[in-house]
């Protein structure tokens, strides 16, 4: 589940287009969020992985995004509560693309419903091939979009 | 929603409903994925549960069966191999009370790209650093100091 790189990237893609830079690291905060719950849950905390797994589900990422804007000032709140959920359901939507032999990855209905489900369009490994692509993606974006910024700054 | 007003009532809220999430994860979750170990030393409990085993290794295989090495338990697996001796697995199988046994759902090799796990892990932790310098040069954490109310 941790390969945060690839995450990065979806992350960066979605998130590269606003202009508020404040506002872009909170969506990349986001797309790292479930990993960085589920890992301090499961290593820090010492719990079961089956106790961690609220971390990676749509409903159960609402009350942690919720609980994170708080911490906001408050005329950021709304914000950050949209830019932490978009950026945390991203980075569901990438595991929810793994294939985990048919036994399921992400508890799509959580808590009302304890079934896990998983498209299977890659497997856990791939993420390390994945790696590469991910830098590619990123640099180009990254790359696109100061040229199309000093473009806007250069007169005429 | 996101005002300051009842702010201790809202975030007590949040935290309250995480809590009810974990304590629902805790009592419902236990059937998700089950270690093998686990079954292995409770097999009445986990009779004809379905497990993921993300890697073993085989140790042994005739025609109809083979044995894997998960590195906590060695168990026989019902089924043809997906590789040949020596091979790292993962697979889906259904656990059995007597053997006890696996009846193999789905199986396949671990391509040797697998063993960079580390690898991913490391960058996973260099990107999370990254993630939060971009974030601290966007917010401060500026908690209040816990101030005296008046003097005795």
């Amino acid at each position: 589940m941790a390969d945060l790189l690839v995450h990065f990237a979806s992350g960066f893609v979605a998130g590269r287009p606003l202009r508020d830079g404040r506002l872009r690291s909170i969506v990349y905060l986001g797309v790292c969020l479930p990993d960085l719950l589920y890992k301090s849950l499961l290593y820090l905390g010492g719990a079961p992985t089956w106790l961690c797994e609220p971390t990676h589900s749509p409903l159960g990422l609402i009350p942690f995004c919720y609980a994170a804007a708080l911490l906001f000032e408050e005329e950021w709140r709304k914000r950050a509560f949209g830019a932490l959920l978009g950026g945390a359901y991203l980075h569901v939507l990438v595991d929810l693309g793994k294939n985990y032999l048919g036994s399921g990855v992400i508890l799509w209905a959580f808590p009302f419903s304890m079934e896990a489900v998983e498209l299977g369009w890659y497997y856990p490994e791939d993420t390390v091939t994945l790696m590469l692509p991910s830098l590619g993606l990123i640099a180009i974006l990254e790359l696109a979009s100061r040229l199309r910024g000093r473009r806007r700054a250069s007169p005429g | 929603m996101f005002s300051n007003r009842y702010f201790r009532l809202k975030l007590a809220g949040a935290l309250i409903v995480i809590a009810l999430l974990g304590i629902s994860a805790a009592r419902r979750g236990e059937s998700i994925n089950p270690a093998l170990w686990r079954c292995v030393a409770q097999p009445e409990r986990w009779n004809r549960e379905r497990l993921w085993l993300p890697a073993a290794v085989i140790v042994s295989a005739r025609d109809a069966d083979f044995e894997i090495d998960s590195g906590e338990v060695r168990i026989r697996v019902d089924g043809r191999a997906p590789a040949k001796v020596g091979d790292a697995i993962t697979l889906t199988a259904i656990f059995h009370t007597e053997g006890p046994r696996l009846e193999m759902v789905r199986g396949r090799a671990l391509p040797p790209l697998s063993r960079l796990r580390w690898l991913v892990e490391a960058v996973s932790v260099v990107v999370l650093l990254g993630v939060l310098a971009n974030f601290a040069r966007h917010f401060a954490f500026r908690p209040k100091v816990l101030q005296v109310e008046k003097a005795p």
